[in-house]
């Protein structure tokens, strides 16, 4: 009897080596290819100059933008972002600030600050077909035309964004994320794949690369490639690395194939008339970004059209990361919960070939991958821990192909910092690169393995529908323009950038 | 398979990927030495030249060429040289020296930058294009044309085709005209306004001539070209005339909107504009909206009912530009002042009110 409940066990285990050694070498198969047309795509341009923005900057030819901050609670930042906003290296925008129903008296400030009266004709003319909260008043700034503001009850970000979506002009809009420092020439850059559109070719959204502030001096909102500082706090240096990888990597490798499925929150531009016609940013989700992005690209395959979604490798803007690991945990986790959701919802989508690469190849990819992985690498851990018991295993086999296993991420790691150095050299110290290349070689042994727990957690938090808080009180941060340089708080919540979006 | 073979095949794999990062970091560690050296000899440079005593200094004062300066660039890396020129350039303002400063870029990257466009790197011939641009070498035209020439036709070249037209555009060079054909069918419209740009005299002259026979992009971009170049010629004014009459009605919008800044229309074209706002929202609002700027700019008493009547439009852009055309006419506060208390429609009273607060507070604050 219990003789062959131990072969049963025995084959399982077994089953279960082999399939986690196939899932390892298929991402490893995956990560190679990615990085290959990464490496492709920034070896072409590697010390490209800057003037190729100065260029076009001088000129009244860049396309007008409307931009939308949404604000909740903001009377200590709002107006230092506004200012920093209008004082943009861009020659056509709008910016509507988006009130969603403060208890503070960030109104009142915007209303004193920048003089505003109150305009009555300016209804919402977008013709999103969504329901918003009520609008309660628009103002326009007497001193700035492009200033608008639009108060609102509170119905969270997303609701916000949609309402902005509604009052602004242009034809493409920008969306920002709290904390979010922009880079001078932000948003020449992301603009530039919207300028340089082939005929017939649209392009529906674009974004950008997000570094890493900690460390660096935030001038008036702005943060130049020249100020940039690599933190001296390891766990925000190993932060660098991923973002690195994360953005130089992944996002490269699939936008060139025009299957980015993210656009960040934090900084993206949008066309209003796709956003419009896919029913604006969803509510009550974590990741309204993702979710946005994959409703986009399921409408550019129903449409059979050729719009694109292009990802700018130029870091355009900066935000603070956690320096500490409960606040790191708690993003990372609500991170995971966040893909969970917006796989969840498009699930259809996964694996049907109506959908194209970003149903074949992309879907997969982000769930096999991205959602599942953590989950695969800690099976496989404990597959290896009871083979050892179990006398099953040969101990240097394993410790070998583990030992190849974290080279392998190291290789990754190190490259995506020798894609930075080709493209942006912001890191400009020797010590810099040598401290970004050994923690990016250190990361596979410890870093990894928390964020895998991490990660986990996170899987099994959405699956257990972990929901309660969010939806009813949603906090939004405007851009960190006043923020003090430097001042990153550890263990103030309030004060802390981190979770931006949504207070659980 | 053996455990030994798996075994040794491990091992393998694990010197493959330690010989790899290693040669990653050296890589890595040998370019940022590089660069380093690299970035502290321009700062170098820049401030060398900066100085008010400095043999540059006294080459773009003089405009003469001393032997102290040809000595000075000696040791330095060409683009040391090139960003303490362009910096140079771009704080200085003065024609001369700026005539000062090409000479000198002509004489001493000439050659250079002939070589340069030849490079297989990609980088290394958008960044001499670039440069090439910034100083005006028109020495180097014949080179920047054998490579277009030699570029094929693929898409994949398309980024490279642009810069080499524009670059073409901004040298007036007329060869450029010979690929408009390409650029309406290849270039994203944004580029073609930056290839129609730097356009100047006779080619932009020839360009207004052949209008007819260009395809339809370039003829819209021209038309938006024109008005951000402020061209105020007879000619021009004749080409807009025609153009609003168009039966693209891109074409159309964007020859009202150049009208509207050149300020002034013959009476039969402004006879055809009072027909067009006759028609009222038969036409489509940015058009509408067009049609209200262009009234504000014309300012003859027969378009003010219809720019009243605009004030109720369903459209805010339009209303807005109504009222803010209304307000350039004589009178055109009161008038705006009576709209904000009589007239029936609520937007148009709302509207009224808005820009009257508007001018009220320009007028404290101017």
């Amino acid at each position: 009897m219990s003789g062959t409940w131990v072969d049963v066990f025995m084959e399982a285990h077994r089953i279960i080596g082999i399939l986690i050694i196939i899932y390892v070498a298929m991402s490893a198969a995956v990560y190679l290819f990615l990085t290959a047309a990464a490496a492709f795509s920034l070896w072409r341009d590697r010390d490209l100059s800057e003037i190729q923005y100065s260029t076009v900057l001088e000129t009244e030819l860049v396309p007008p933008l409307s931009i939308i901050v949404p604000a909740y609670n903001e009377e200590v930042n709002i107006v230092g972002s506004v200012r920093s906003l209008l004082s943009i290296n861009y020659k056509q925008f709008e910016i509507v600030v988006v009130n969603d129903g403060s208890k503070d008296k960030t109104v009142q400030m915007m209303l004193e600050e920048f003089d505003m009266t109150e305009v009555k004709g300016r209804v919402p003319f977008s013709g999103l077909k969504k329901e918003t909260k009520p609008l309660r008043a628009v103002y326009r700034s007497l001193r700035h035309p492009n200033l608008v503001l639009v108060d609102k009850e509170n119905g969270g970000k997303a609701d916000a964004l949609n309402v902005g979506i509604n009052v602004c002009r242009y034809p493409y809009f920008v969306s920002l994320d709290g904390d979010t420092v922009l880079d001078t020439d932000a948003f020449i850059k992301v603009v530039k794949p919207i300028m340089d559109a082939r005929p017939g070719e649209e392009i529906v959204a674009t974004g950008g690369s997000v570094g890493i502030a900690n460390g660096s001096t935030v001038d008036s909102g702005y943060l130049s490639s020249e100020s940039v500082r690599l933190s001296n706090k390891p766990l925000v240096v190993m932060q660098v690395v991923e973002y690195l990888r994360a953005f130089l990597m992944g996002r490269i490798g699939l936008s060139r194939y025009n299957m980015l499925l993210l656009v960040s929150g934090a900084f993206g531009v949008f066309k209003k008339s796709w956003v419009v016609e896919v029913g604006g940013y969803e509510t009550g989700t974590i990741g309204e970004d993702m979710e946005l992005t994959v409703r986009l690209h399921e409408l550019i395959r129903r449409k059979k059209s050729k719009a694109r979604i292009v990802y700018v490798p130029e870091p355009v803007c900066w935000t603070e990361a956690p320096e500490s690991f409960t606040i790191l945990k708690r993003q990372r986790t609500r991170w995971h919960r966040g893909l969970y959701e917006s796989l969840n919802s498009h699930k259809k989508m996964i694996l049907n070939p109506k959908y194209g690469r970003v149903g074949m190849l992309s879907m997969p990819f982000f769930l096999f991958i991205e959602l599942l992985g953590p989950l695969v690498e800690l099976l496989g851990y404990f597959t290896v821990v009871f083979g050892f018991f179990l006398g099953r295993i040969n101990i240097e086999i394993s410790l070998l192909l583990a030992l190849v296993m974290l080279l392998f991420g190291s290789l990754m790691s190190t490259m995506s910092v020798l894609f930075e150095e080709w493209r942006f050299h912001n890191y400009n110290r020797i010590s810099d690169t040598f401290r970004l290349f050994f923690y990016a070689l250190s990361e596979s042994f410890w870093y990894r393995p928390v964020m895998t727990w991490w990660r986990t957690q996170g899987l099994f938090q959405a699956i257990r529908g972990k929901k309660h808080g969010w939806g009813e009180m949603t906090r939004v941060n405007v851009l960190g323009a006043n923020k003090k340089p430097n001042a990153i708080p550890g263990t103030n919540p309030a004060a802390n950038p981190v979770p931006p979006e949504k207070k659980e | 398979m053996s455990d030994a073979s798996i075994l040794r095949m491990l091992w393998m794999a694990v010197a493959l990927l330690i010989a790899l990062i290693g040669l990653t970091l050296f890589y890595l560690v040998e370019r940022k030495i590089r660069r380093t050296r690299y970035r502290q000899q321009v700062a170098e440079a820049v401030d060398r030249f900066a100085a008010p005593d400095s043999p540059l200094a006294e080459y773009l004062g003089s405009g003469e060429r001393s032997r102290r300066l040809s000595a000075s660039g000696e040791g330095l890396r060409r683009e040391a040289l090139e960003e303490a020129l362009l910096s140079r350039l771009a704080v200085s303002a003065s024609q001369t020296e700026r005539e000062r400063i090409y000479d000198f870029a002509a004489q001493h990257f000439g050659e250079e930058y002939e070589y340069l466009l030849g490079r297989r790197r990609w980088s290394d011939r958008m960044n001499v294009l670039l440069h090439i641009e910034r100083f005006k070498m028109g020495r180097l035209k014949k080179a920047v044309l054998d490579r277009i020439e030699r570029l094929d036709m693929r898409p994949k070249h398309d980024d490279e085709r642009f810069l080499l037209v524009r670059t073409l555009a901004s040298l007036q060079a007329e060869e450029a005209l010979d690929y408009l054909d390409v650029a309406a069918e290849r270039f994203s419209e944004l580029q073609l306004m930056q290839v129609l740009r730097p356009l100047r005299g006779e080619l932009l002259d020839r360009l207004i001539r052949g209008f007819d026979e260009l395809p339809l992009r370039i003829r819209r971009c021209l038309l938006d070209t024109l008005r951000l170049g402020n061209a105020r010629t007879t000619e021009v004014l004749e080409l807009l005339e025609r153009s609003m009459r168009s039966e693209d009605r891109e074409t159309r919008i964007r020859a009202l909107k150049a009208l509207a800044n050149f300020g002034y229309m013959t009476p039969e074209a402004a006879d055809n504009l009072e027909a067009r706002m006759a028609e009222g929202e038969a036409v489509l609002w940015p058009e509408r909206l067009m049609h209200a700027r262009l009234a504000g700019a014309i300012r003859e008493e027969r378009f003010v009912p219809y720019l009243e009547r605009m004030m109720a439009d369903p459209s805010y852009e339009v209303r807005r530009e109504a009222a803010s055309s209304l307000s350039q006419y004589r009178n055109g506060l009161e008038r705006i002042g009576k709209i904000a208390e009589e007239h029936p429609d609520r937007f148009a009273r709302d509207m009224a009110v808005e820009t009257l607060e508007r001018r009220a507070y320009e007028r404290n604050v101017g």
